[in-house]
Parts: C-alpha cells; structure tokens; sequence
C-alpha cells in the first residue's frame, strides 16, 4: 500500500485548539408548549431549559506525523471515539481547525450500517460505495474480501440469516480490506471465533504495517503498549498525557484508575 | 450554537466546487439507496410493482364515483383522470416533503462511517420519489389514453415539459425536509400536517371551478401544487395549451425551492464559496 502513496504528499494530521460537541439538536429542538410559553413570557425551567451541551473535546492541539503508531487510551466517554471521528471528518468542530492531508480510512463500529435485508454480496458493494470507492474498485476486491470472510456459499445469502459471528466477519472483511494511509482505528481487533480471530489479528497487523499513519484506541492497554509508540491519555475531553505509549499508560494508571 | 471549526482535506475546505465534485464521487452510492429505497416500497406493497401503479388508479377511481355522485353526474371518465392527476401530483410533493423528513435520522449508521455528503442521502430521496412520480405518471397517461373522457391533441406534446418542470421545481423539498426534520424534529407533526391541510386546499380532487372564490383565489394562485395541476390537467384533459401565467409561477417557485435548499444545506456542511 505504501508504494501507491508513495508520490502524495506524506500522511499528517495537525489539530489546532479543536473544540467539538455532540449534535444536541434533538434536544434543542421547537416544542409547541415551550414556544408558546416564551410568547407569553413564560420562563423554561428544569430540564426544558435550553442548556449548552458539554464538550466533547476541549481545545485539542495535536500533531501526529507520518509513521507514527498513536494509541488513546481514556475512561469510556472520555473522547477518544469522537476524536477519531473527528479526524475524519464526521464530527464537525465547533472550534479550531483540522488539517488532514493523506487518504483516510476509517474502522468505526463495523457491524453498523450492514443492510440486513440485502445479501453478504450486497453488502460488500454497499459498503465500498459508502467508503467512496467505484464499482470497478469494488469488483476487483470483491471476492478477496468474500474469500478472507469464509461465508462461503452464505454470501449469497441476506445477512438477517447469518448468526452474529458471521456478521463480524463479514464486517471486519470488508472494513479491512478498503485502502487508505491514514488509518483509524476504534477498538475493532478481534472478530469471530477463535481461528477468524487469528486471521483477522494478522490482517490487522498488516494493515497497521502498511498504513502510512496511525491512530488507534482501545480499553486494552497491553495491546496499545505492543503496537503503539506513543500513547495519549484523554480525560473529559481534554489531553492528560502526550509521549511514549508506556509513560501514557502509567500516568493513566496511576491517576485515572 | 455557530460553528466556527474548519476541517481541511488535503489542503481544502468544502467549497461549492469540491463539495460536489464530492458528491460525483458518491454518485454509485446515491444510485444504490435510491434503489434500495425502491426494493424497501416494493417489498412494502408485498413484492408487487403493479400495486404501486395500481393504488393511485383504485384510490382516483373510488374518489370519481363517490364524488361524481355527491356532485351531480358529469363526465365521470374525465374526472377520473382529473382525480388521478391530482394524485399524482400530490403525492410526488408530499413524498418529497413529508417523505423526506426521517431520511438523515435513519442514515446515521452511515454517516457515521466516512465523510460523506449528506446531500447523497438527500438526493437519493428526490431520486426515489421521482422514479414513484414517473410511473404514477405512465399510469395517468394510460387511463387519460383509454377513458374516452380527455381530448387527445397536439396539446399532449408539451406534457414531457411540464413534468420535468413538475420534478425539478419539487425535488429540493427532499433537501429542505431532510433537514429541518433532523435538526428540527419536533417540527415534524407541523409539517405532516401542513401537508395534510394543503391537500385539501388544493384542487386534488374537488373542481377546481370552487378555488376560484375570492376567499381561495389568491392562495391558489400562489399555490405551485394547484398552478402545476392546472399545467398537466389543460393539455391532457382540456386539449389546450397551459397558461404561460402558470409555467412562471411555478418557475419561481423552483427558483425559490432550490435557492433555499442549497442555501440551508450551504450552512449546514458549512460549504463555502471560495477557498481559503
């Protein structure tokens, strides 16, 4: 994968005091009681009252270079996911400016989205055209991928027939299998059962091998120690700890734990 | 609350150039959910294409005999048509507005996979709701040709006209219902039910003779629906040219339509018109 990118410009994510909050517009949203209310001048209280939804990321500075190994580690709720989010695009910043130069893929919650009523094949398609890649680009990885998820024949059936392991499967061949240099990672390493599972650590490593950057996150702070060099410690949205991945897991451990 | 964040790829920030050249690049994706919405109508009828062509036709052939009795009489072969393209018509609107406003909420799985435009989301509603509009379209055509009750003419020639304009004027309500009904959900009920109530301030299916009061005259007038219906119903009923009156006013509205859904989805993608 490396010799694709080799002649664009080398893979860089740079954050500056980037600020990001959850959509909240299903809460603010036009109630007919409360608007009638501020018509006649009557005060919200409570939980109805118009609140600024906290934070998710509090003015992060941030460099990762070409050839870094990033992992974030964090309590749950921490912003590690919408970090990752963010750098790709997803999640808009409120604040401050992203700036991503390389070709980004990202494996966020890979049994999302699957259409349960279409077929393994189907999906396979689906999920290529959502990664933005043509039907050509689709067609020439379409049976690598149906090979390395050993559906077998239960490719060409709709996914609501398959057992959840087989779901993972599926997902984790296709999310693996799209191309990019600047790759995110969100807590996806092991899938299926135990023989998927060796496969699927060794195309992980492989991907992570060719990626031209990297940023993973993770509760498992063993696996982040082997295949990062440098760690980050987020806290309610903010940066604790910036440098060398085990110096990022003591300082987590020691004070967030 | 403003959003004041940039995101930069590769040295740009969304543009009105790149944002579609963006959604070019998603344009498979865009033809397979607009599919796909198609296969979900078609399973919802019990896998049978032929009832969605044939729903409208039963429902204006109930409509033309009830109402033709309620009435008095008339020609019932050419009120079934008429009955029939108001339908149409109606609901290729309300299926874009009305249709639309659940399309961002149920495409958050994906949305939240890769960056994506959420105008391919959008879109595909107008695509799919279109495709619904051309067959209710073949079926008018079919009953006008085989009733006896219309005047078959030259006039005809201008119909492939009037239901692009049709189309195009109405597809940027999916944009603008998709997303007031994301960002603003509990506007929802209002809007199901503006549609509801323009229904029956629309010459649908009551004649069109009683918009003509002074009380409804001037909102008829405005209204695009009623000026659309009046397009299509006066060459393929009446044999006659439209009003050029007609074409204008629902010429502005497209006008109007787009520029506010493109100036709502501009804020909403923060889309700008030059880079920085």
């Amino acid at each position: 994968m490396q010799d694709k990118y080799s002649k664009a410009p080398s893979p860089q994510v740079l954050l500056s005091k980037v600020s990001v909050f959850y959509p909240m517009e299903a809460r603010h949203n036009f109630h007919m009681a409360s608007t009638l209310g501020r018509l006649f001048g009557v005060q919200e209280s409570g939980t109805n009252k118009k609140k600024r939804p906290p934070p998710a990321l509090k003015s992060i500075n941030l460099t990762i270079q070409a050839g870094e190994r990033v992992g974030i580690i964090g309590r749950n709720g921490a912003g590690k996911s919408t970090l990752l989010r963010t750098i790709a695009g997803i999640l808009p910043p409120a604040a401050g400016t992203i700036d991503v130069t390389g070709v980004v893929q990202g494996v966020f919650d890979i049994g999302v989205g699957l259409e349960m009523e279409s077929t393994g094949r189907e999906n396979v398609v689906f999920r290529g055209l959502l990664q933005g890649l043509s039907p050509d680009e689709i067609a020439a990885r379409e049976e690598e991928i149906i090979t390395f998820s050993g559906l077998g024949s239960y490719i060409d059936l709709p996914v609501s027939s398959y057992s959840s392991g087989m779901v993972v499967r599926l997902a984790f061949s296709i999310a693996t299998f799209l191309e990019g240099n600047v790759l995110l990672v969100d807590e996806v390493f092991a899938a299926g059962d135990m023989a998927f599972q060796k496969v699927a650590q060794a195309r992980m490593s492989k991907m992570i091998d060719s990626a031209g950057l990297f940023v993973f996150t993770s509760h498992n702070l063993s696996l982040v120690s082997e295949i990062c060099s440098r760690g980050i410690w987020l806290e309610k949205g903010e940066i604790k700890f910036d440098g060398p991945v085990d110096d990022a897991i003591t300082a987590y451990l020691e004070r967030a734990v | 609350m403003k959003l004041k964040g940039d995101y930069i790829l590769n040295g740009s920030v969304w543009t009105w150039d790149n944002y579609w050249a963006d959604f070019w690049r998603y344009r498979h994706l865009t033809a397979h959910l607009a599919s796909s919405s198609m296969r979900d109508k078609v399973r919802g009828a019990g896998g049978d294409l032929l009832w969605i062509i044939a729903h409208p036709l039963i429902l204006s052939g109930i409509f033309a005999v009830v109402f033709g009795n309620v009435f008095g009489g008339g020609n019932i072969a050419q009120f079934i048509v008429y009955v029939l393209s108001g339908i149409v018509v109606f609901e290729y609107f309300a299926g874009l507005l009305g249709g639309s406003l659940n399309v961002l909420t149920n495409a958050q799985p994906f949305l939240k996979q890769a960056r994506t435009p959420i105008v391919v989301y959008l879109l595909q509603h107008s695509i799919f709701q279109s495709v619904l509009f051309c067959y209710g379209i073949l079926g008018l055509i079919a009953v006008a040709a085989i009733s006896g009750g219309v005047k078959f003419g030259l006039s005809w020639a201008v119909l492939p006209v009037v239901f692009a304009l049709i189309a195009i004027t109405f597809a940027p309500l999916a944009i603008i219902g998709g997303l007031v009904g994301y960002k603003k959900k509990g506007l929802r009920p209002f809007i199901t039910y503006f549609v509801m109530v323009l229904y029956y301030l629309t010459p649908v299916f009551i004649a069109r003779d009683l918009f003509d009061s002074s009380a409804l005259k001037l909102f008829t007038f405005l209204n695009p629906i009623s000026q659309s219906l009046d397009l299509v119903r006066i060459p393929l009923i009446y044999g006659k040219l439209p009003d050029l009156v007609s074409f204008s006013v629902v010429g502005i509205w497209a006008i109007i339509l787009w520029s506010s859904a493109l100036l709502y989805l501009s804020t909403s993608e923060r889309i700008r018109f030059s880079a920085r």
